[in-house]
């Protein structure tokens, strides 16, 4: 017994150091205590002091108001009450699948009225029309609670940028998800001098980011910003970055105009003439894409920005049957792209667009399982007819 | 021997007790066992655990409705785009080598009821504008179980065919790895950043701002995001990638220098 005593006092002595420093990293809070956001947690959605499980049961109701700085009502505006935990845009066992959000128009008075809600985390977001948005952080709603929504005091941006420019003013409202919930994001366009102007922006103090999109030039963000409410001018100046110019002709070197070029973000229609230049690039190799109706789409790997002379032919119909059987497709092959077209019931077959050349056509059946073929000459734009592919 | 024994019982006390510094309900990411080091061509859709770099994927792509060749067409060079933001982003990893779109999957299906459609054979479902009646969300990852049950594996991802770019590559981000983390229902792949806190609204599962990358941390170049503590259980994308893929790494250039490899593209078209 002594012995025993003997080690359980060894044991104590060592486990008291561990059990009091875990104690110490686990400090304890009371369950009604409010906890205070660190910076770690601070988006993550709070509970304030939950009510007694039976008053938690019942239907919610929020009421409230916006008012501006004035304390005038805010008449007309779009006011979301958003559900964190609403459907986003990963699927999954034990998420939410339904839209949760809910949106009241303040009326003449500025006030908003949401009832039958179900207890659990929200928060408000007041957009009025051409005024800076408002929001409060995540509250716990139950019973009936009122709240009051003050616009802030206008903060707004100047500037130059690049004629015709589009800017998004993004910020993050904390607790608030970005699938599933409508973004707090103001969009302006710059003038044909580049000029432009932002009223009524975004809360003062809030950090937004800028992502600036012009015509010729490298998409590029900017930022984070935060700037006190007032007037505050800011340019945005983007890269001209690198062009990929060329022409695009059909096979028999003829130009092709309205061509759709496609190389990262950039896009291009080649004129009359078939030119076309692709800006704002960067430098790197990667994929030109170049199509139009009536024609053979050109995948182009490993393209650098510079120049190119790009053949786009123009497609030539095939009409013909498949006898000795029935299969399942009608297939070809042009560079890395594999074409299978479902016969149907029919024997009966129409292609309207293959490449001009030799081609090989094949039919397959449901396994992909060649079951015969023949090869054609096909004029550039021109018909072939009366092909016939015997099965084995 | 009452020394060694108090010291084995110390041990499991001490065993028993959580790790000084945890949550109570945070749980550590696991590290799967590495499964035999894989080829780096296969047919999957998403990177098998124990893969070693670079490694290419095969995307099986359906159109619910009937929809003609040049539809189908229309939509490659955004795929083609996407593999090679994908190909940026992993510095020169990972791209899809393959890509097989088919039609008529399900005719009249709209997005909302996205969970209760059966595409065996798929891993992207396609749906008209007109039938994406889930917005204002713009694209979706579906994680499902048993594997296969919804579409080829234990995944898919549904669009809208005005995807966006960026729509894309958020979508592929939770697609591409099979990830072992778990905690507050996690899901298998990359999670949305933007719930919870420390911010990155620079990493693509955040704001999606250029340049295109996921955000990373710890003891990682370029760390912009520490490990989550609001009890997640989860960390910053390529901490989370670097413990299930050993064999991949991060510098924090997030971009590579070689070309994205060509992808293949296989139409298979309804009449």
């Amino acid at each position: 017994m002594r012995s025993r005593l003997k080690t359980l006092g060894w044991i104590l002595a060592a486990v008291a150091p561990l059990a009091l420093v875990w104690g110490l990293s686990h400090p304890r809070r009371h369950p009604l205590q409010a906890s205070r956001p660190s910076a770690a947690t601070r988006s993550a959605p709070k509970r304030e002091a939950p009510a007694p499980e039976s008053a938690r049961s019942e239907a919610a109701t929020l009421s409230g108001e916006l008012i501006d700085a004035e304390q005038r009502p805010v008449a007309g505006a779009l006011v979301t009450l958003v559900d964190p935990e609403g459907r986003g845009d990963v699927l999954l066992a034990g998420r939410a699948k339904e839209f949760r959000d809910r949106d009241e128009k303040t009326d003449e008075r500025g006030r908003f009225r949401f009832a039958a809600l179900r207890p659990g985390t929200r928060l408000l977001i007041a957009r009025p029309e051409g005024r800076p948005p408002v929001w409060t952080e995540p509250f716990f709603v139950e019973g009936k609670q009122h709240r009051v929504l003050t616009l802030p005091a206008p903060l707004s941006l100047t500037g130059l940028t690049h004629p015709r420019a589009k800017l998004s003013f993004t910020c993050r409202v904390p607790g608030l998800p970005h699938a599933g919930h409508r973004p707090v994001v103001v969009v302006a366009t710059a003038d044909d001098a580049g000029g432009y102007r932002v009223d009524g922006l975004l809360p003062p103090a809030t950090p937004f980011a800028v992502f600036v999109e012009a015509p010729g030039y490298r998409t590029r963000s900017f930022g984070p910003y935060q700037f006190p409410a007032g007037r505050h001018i800011v340019d945005f100046d983007l890269d001209t970055g690198l062009s990929l110019r060329g022409t695009v002709r059909d096979g028999a070197g003829r130009p092709v105009q309205g061509a759709l070029l496609a190389y990262d973000d950039a896009r291009a229609v080649s004129e009359a003439d078939g030119s076309f230049l692709l800006s704002g690039l960067e430098e790197r190799s990667t994929t030109l894409i170049v199509a139009r109706e009536g024609h053979i789409q050109t995948v182009l790997n490993a393209v650098r920005p510079g120049s190119i002379d790009v053949t786009l032919f123009r497609a030539a119909e095939v009409t013909g049957k498949v006898s000795g059987g029935r299969g399942r497709y009608l297939c070809f092959t042009v560079g890395d792209a594999r074409y299978r077209l479902g016969l149907g019931d029919s024997d009966d077959f129409r292609i309207p667009a293959v490449p001009p050349g030799p081609l090989r056509l094949e039919v397959e059946d449901e396994e992909h399982r060649l079951l015969g073929s023949a090869i054609i000459h096909a004029p550039e734009g021109g018909v072939v007819e009366g092909v016939e592919i015997l099965l084995r | 021997m009452r020394p060694l024994r108090a010291t084995l019982l110390l041990c499991a006390a001490a065993a028993a007790l959580p790790a000084c510094g945890g949550h109570k309900d945070e749980q550590p990411a696991l590290v799967a066992t590495p499964p035999p080091a894989t080829s780096s061509s296969s047919d999957a859709p998403s990177v098998p655990v124990g893969a070693t770099p670079p490694f290419s994927l095969v995307w099986n792509v359906g159109f619910t409705e009937n929809v003609p060749m040049s539809a189908m067409e229309a939509q490659l060079p955004k795929f083609i785009q996407m593999s090679q933001d994908l190909w940026t982003i992993t510095e020169g990893q990972v791209w899809i080598s393959r890509i097989r779109f088919s039609d008529n999957v399900a005719p009249g299906a709209e997005a909302s009821s996205s969970e209760t459609l059966r595409v065996p054979n798929l891993d992207v479902v396609i749906y008209p504008a007109g039938k994406w009646n889930v917005a204002p969300v713009t694209g979706e990852t579906l994680f499902f179980s048993p594997s296969g049950t919804l579409g080829r594996t234990n995944r898919r991802i549904d669009v809208p065919d005005n995807a966006q770019r960026l729509t894309l590559i958020h979508e592929a981000s939770h697609f591409a790895w099979q990830l072992s983390w778990s905690g507050n229902n996690l899901p298998p792949g990359l999670d949305d950043e933007y719930v919870y806190s420390p911010d990155d609204p620079a990493c693509i599962m955040d704001l999606m701002f250029l340049p295109l990358r996921w955000c990373s941390g710890g003891a990682l170049p370029s760390a912009n995001h520490v490990t989550k503590n609001g009890g997640q259980g989860a960390q910053s994308c390529w901490e989370q990638i670097k413990l299930d893929y050993p064999n991949f790494s991060y510098s924090g250039i997030n971009t590579s220098s070689s070309a994205t490899p060509a992808m293949a593209v296989e139409y298979s078209d309804t009449p």
